[in-house]
């Protein structure tokens, strides 16, 4: 399809009868109050036609290194367990922390990594490396790992983009949010980036207005015929500036208005409505920016959007949150309660709309923290032995992978370095990660650097 | 206004005289020293920015030549103007400044105009405005953004004086760190801040602004100074110690037994305080520590300091630096053109690290002068690579703002001293946490707030907006002269003969008005507006 904002060669202003009647149908179906369920039908011929149903994958990204010691690799009797209690799972012998409830009936679902074991310890780094997979060298720009799955899993021409990041915090490396060689059109929509709303805002409207699309709808006060000339209009002027100038900034507005005007005219846009939501469903959620977000996340997902991600950074306005220097465990208790509920309902909610075989739930941050206590009573950054979890779709859940020492502080049984986790995420959505991508320099660049294996045990 | 006014207290003899003189407050070179200057760089001899500028373009052109590059041709005058505008004071020109500048007849009114912006307080609000975001670098935490307007104003003050580089590095090194005690009071806090007072933060934050060193990196390769290793990196971190905004924050003196420096943390370890090159501060100084450190980064025999400014200046104007990417000086990546790169940074020493000096001859060259035009489709821009184009750049979120409300004369409905509400909206929104100029990034959300935010919308209004009222109003318009009116507030150029007849159509039918802010809105949303090009 010719998108509006195509820099074309075409005679000037006329009117580009080559996609016209493209260009109208776009904006004929943004006229106001069309039926909300209408996307359903939309998609109906196109679920059916495919007999593969494509995977999604949900990206929880704890901004700051969660610790493992508190989550999912508890040392109880040891002192630098802490203070917090192991509970029994729904699996046999799996154990999570005592404030992770609700993760711990859905355990039969959740492959738990505790053996992750990697060299950066400095957050900007860290997370560069865990969106990227590989770390900058020389010239070539590395797409994000989102945008990497986008561009395998998504459509060309889909009303939502097929990247959407909630509530990030770029500013700690602004290449983990960047598309690469890739160009622009996978760049991810980024939403929530407004002022910080309080995880545990006690205010519905504030946890979910800062995860709406801003000015997605024009003025009431422009005529949608109006709104037409204007598009119309702009996309030839553009048509014309493009003829003589071009280069990344030029390409990546054009792919940002092409994106917009896209959302503007999609009914598909009321993803980003959850006060269609019944408020039972939004509470259960956790009325906070990140359970708000899991539900977005789930509505995005239903609508094929393939990668989402949702960052968790912090209580109360903190950027990394998981970043617990001094009183690891009033703050890991408060995130974990927030976590508990936005991915446990994130999990159930998938499973009861028939979802939860086709999404993968990814849940990790940049590094681990130190089993032993600091006299703040904080914990400070270990790359050294960390954990994730991957649940759901094309995952062996109910297990643990790995088994780090009775202190903690070493990885005893199989290290598991960066690019073998986004192997194994590649092979649970049916995506070959020795796959190759022609970069900026003109070299082909595998989806993850050629030297990681896959996790057998967990996509088989 | 850059109007007759301005000419008669600034008569053009004397803009030549600043031209090829250069004169600083600070410079106190005899005169007989400036005359029969060699046009070549001589190692510590100054040179005038006009000459720097001549030799800079020859450097390039035979370069080119050797290589068979032929570069892009030079910009027309609209595109000129408006570049220099954004460039210099972080704005576009209004609709007289642009008519002026292409009704001027004079040969040489370019390097004119590049001294007449110099001139301006606005050129030191931009400065400090790109300064910022270096310092700064995009950081989103709420408790840094609320001292960053302070931050602004500190450099605006100094900028405005135009004080030596060297002396704005060594006192926002050496600051006392009191919380302002009211709003934007001027204070360099928000570096601290930004860091979040942690010395290993300031010392990577430092050591990366102000000489383009990532001492993250070295870890794991070697470092421009020596085998860098974790302990000298926490002995470089140990000038940082104890820095605080409440109570002690490293003014105190350094006892000797002080010196010995810092622990590395999660270690028993006890590391003493060094510079990057291994080099003790001097013991017997009555300096305290953050002292011994500025004086050690702004010293004259550290040339990574000189290197850091020019590159990035340099990069700002030009769309890349010597050294790509623009903060990492490391040896990995050797400077494109290191003659010229090496010249610029000796004269800018030479001339007492004047920014004012760098900045006028670079906005003197042809280099800078190159179109954008005709940059390929796909893949790298050669010709950009070595400078023989111009690259595209995006407006920062500054220049967005400025642009802005210079294009649709936007006041704040209540204008109040210590918060401008439309501002922040537009740094919240366009801020991208880029180091370089052609990596800026257009969102999704930017395109949308653009087509149906508030201050489009109620620029484009024709009952609410009193400049396009004026516009569809004024007698002395004709419909052409409408449409030339906001393109010209816009683009900075007068429509095309397409354009004109295209939209003198339009505004033909009953509906003109409503044509003429449909245009206004079309300029406002354009590529070509949102671009320095």
């Amino acid at each position: 399809m010719q998108h509006p904002f195509e820099p074309k060669r075409q005679p000037m202003f006329d009117g580009g009868s080559l996609n016209r009647r493209d260009w109208m149908k776009l904006c004929a179906a943004g006229a106001v109050g069309t039926s909300v369920s209408g996307w359903f039908g939309a998609f109906a011929n196109d679920v059916a036609a495919r007999t593969d149903r494509r995977r999604s994958c949900i990206l929880l990204w704890m901004s700051g290194g969660p610790s493992q010691i508190d989550t999912f690799d508890l040392k109880p009797g040891h002192a630098n367990g802490g203070t917090f209690q192991e509970i029994e799972t729904a699996v046999p012998g799996m154990k999570f922390s005592q404030h992770l409830p609700r993760l711990a009936k859905l355990s039969n679902h959740l492959a738990v990594v505790r053996s992750m074991s990697t060299k950066e310890g400095d957050h900007s780094r860290a997370t560069l490396l865990a969106h990227c997979g590989y770390m900058p060298q020389g010239p070539v720009q590395y797409p994000t790992f989102g945008s990497l799955i986008a561009n395998e899993l998504g459509r060309e021409g889909a009303e939502l983009p097929n990247f959407v990041s909630i509530a990030p915090n770029r500013a700690i490396s602004p290449a983990s949010y960047d598309p690469g060689f890739l160009g622009a059109q996978l760049a991810p929509l980024v939403v929530g980036n407004g002022a910080a709303v309080p995880n545990g805002a006690a205010n519905q409207m504030e946890a979910s207005n800062d995860l709406k699309v801003q000015d997605l709808e024009p003025s009431k006060e422009i005529p949608s015929k109006t709104l037409e000339t204007r598009l119309t209009r702009l996309r030839s002027m553009n048509g014309r500036f493009f003829e003589n100038f071009s280069g990344p900034p030029a390409q990546s507005y054009n792919a940002a208005y092409e994106h917009a005007v896209r959302l503007m005219r999609s009914e598909a846009a009321s993803a980003f409505s959850l006060d269609q939501e019944p408020d039972v469903v939004r509470e259960a959620y956790g009325k906070n920016r990140f359970g708000q977000g899991c539900l977005l996340a789930r509505r995005l997902i239903e609508r094929n959007v393939p990668f989402v991600e949702i960052t968790l950074g912090g209580i109360d306005q903190q950027i990394l949150g998981w970043d617990t220097h001094a009183e690891n465990f009033d703050k890991i208790k408060q995130l974990s309660q927030v976590l508990d509920s936005g991915w446990g309902t994130l999990i159930e909610e998938l499973r009861d709309r028939g979802r939860l075989d086709d999404t993968l739930i990814v849940w990790m941050g940049e590094f681990g923290r130190t089993p032993k206590i600091n006299p703040q009573g904080g914990r400070d950054h270990y790359p050294q032995v960390w954990s994730t979890v991957l649940a759901g779709g094309g995952i062996q859940g109910g297990q643990t992978i790995g088994r780090t020492s009775a202190d903690g502080m070493e990885v005893e049984d199989r290290p598991v370095a960066i690019p073998d986790l986004l192997a194994t995420i590649c092979q649970g959505l049916g995506i070959d990660p020795m796959k190759s991508n022609i970069s900026n320099v003109g070299r082909p660049i595998r989806l993850v650097d050629p030297a990681a294996k896959a996790l057998k045990e967990i996509v088989g | 206004m850059m109007g007759t006014r301005l000419r008669l207290i600034f008569p053009r003899v004397v803009l030549v005289l600043a031209l090829s003189l250069t004169l600083t407050a600070t410079d106190n070179t005899p005169a007989e020293d400036l005359v029969g200057t060699p046009a070549t760089p001589v190692a510590e001899r100054k040179m005038p920015a006009a000459d720097l500028a001549r030799w800079i373009d020859e450097q390039f052109q035979r370069d080119w030549k050797q290589q068979g590059i032929v570069p892009a041709p030079l910009t027309n005058d609209s595109e000129f103007v408006r570049r220099a505008f954004l460039d210099l004071i972080g704005r576009i020109p209004s609709v007289a400044e642009v008519r002026e500048f292409l009704d001027d007849p004079t040969p040489d009114k370019r390097p004119y105009l590049v001294e007449e912006l110099l001139q301006r307080g606005a050129f030191a609000n931009h400065l400090a405005n790109t300064f910022r975001d270096l310092m700064l670098a995009g950081t989103t935490a709420p408790e840094t953004r609320a001292l960053a307007p302070s931050l602004e104003i500190w450099l605006k003050l100094r900028f405005t004086a135009n004080m030596p580089y060297d002396q704005v590095v060594s006192e926002l090194l050496t600051a006392p760190l009191d919380r302002p005690a009211i709003p934007r009071a001027p204070t360099p806090l928000a570096f601290y801040q930004a860091a979040e007072f942690k010395p290993e933060q300031l010392a990577a934050n430092a050591s990366r602004v102000f000489m383009g060193i990532q001492v993250q990196c070295a870890q794991c390769h070697d470092h421009p100074f020596a085998e860098w290793k974790q302990p000298q990196f926490w002995s470089f971190a140990a000038f940082f110690k104890n820095v605080s905004p409440q109570g002690t924050d490293g003014q105190a003196m350094m006892q000797s037994d002080d010196i010995d420096g810092i622990k590395i943390p999660g270690k028993d370890v006890l590391v003493p305080a060094l510079f990057l090159d291994g080099s003790p501060p001097v013991r017997d100084s009555k300096d305290n520590r953050r002292a011994m450190l500025a004086h050690w980064v702004t010293s004259p025999t550290n040339p990574y300091f000189a290197k850091a400014a020019v590159n990035r200046v340099w990069g700002s104007y030009l769309g890349r630096g010597f050294v790509q990417p623009l903060d990492d000086l490391d040896p990995s990546h050797p400077p494109a053109y290191p003659e010229i790169f090496d010249a610029l940074c000796t004269q800018f020493r030479l001339h007492h690290y004047d920014l004012k000096y760098l900045i006028r001859v670079i906005a003197a060259t042809q280099v800078y002068q190159l179109s954008c035009r005709g940059a390929p489709r796909e893949g790298e821009d050669h010709l950009a690579v070595q400078f023989a184009r111009m690259p595209l750049r995006r407006l920062t979120s500054d220049q967005i703002y400025a642009s802005f409300i210079q294009a649709t004369g936007f006041r704040e409905a209540t204008p109040n001293i210590s918060e401008n509400v439309a501002r922040d909206e537009f740094q919240e929104k366009f801020a991208d946490s880029s180091v370089s100029p052609t990596e800026i990034k257009t969102t999704i959300l930017q395109a949308l707030s653009l087509m149906n935010g508030r201050h489009v919308t109620l620029a484009t209004d024709l009952e609410k907006s009193e400049f396009l009222s004026v516009i569809a109003e004024a007698p002395f318009l004709d419909a052409s002269g409408r449409i030339e009116s906001l393109f010209l507030a816009t683009l900075s150029r007068m429509p095309d003969d397409a354009e004109r007849q295209l939209f003198v159509d339009a505004l033909g039918t009953d509906e003109s008005k409503a044509a003429l802010a449909d245009l206004f809105w079309m300029l406002l949303n354009s590529a070509e507006f949102l671009l320095n090009h």
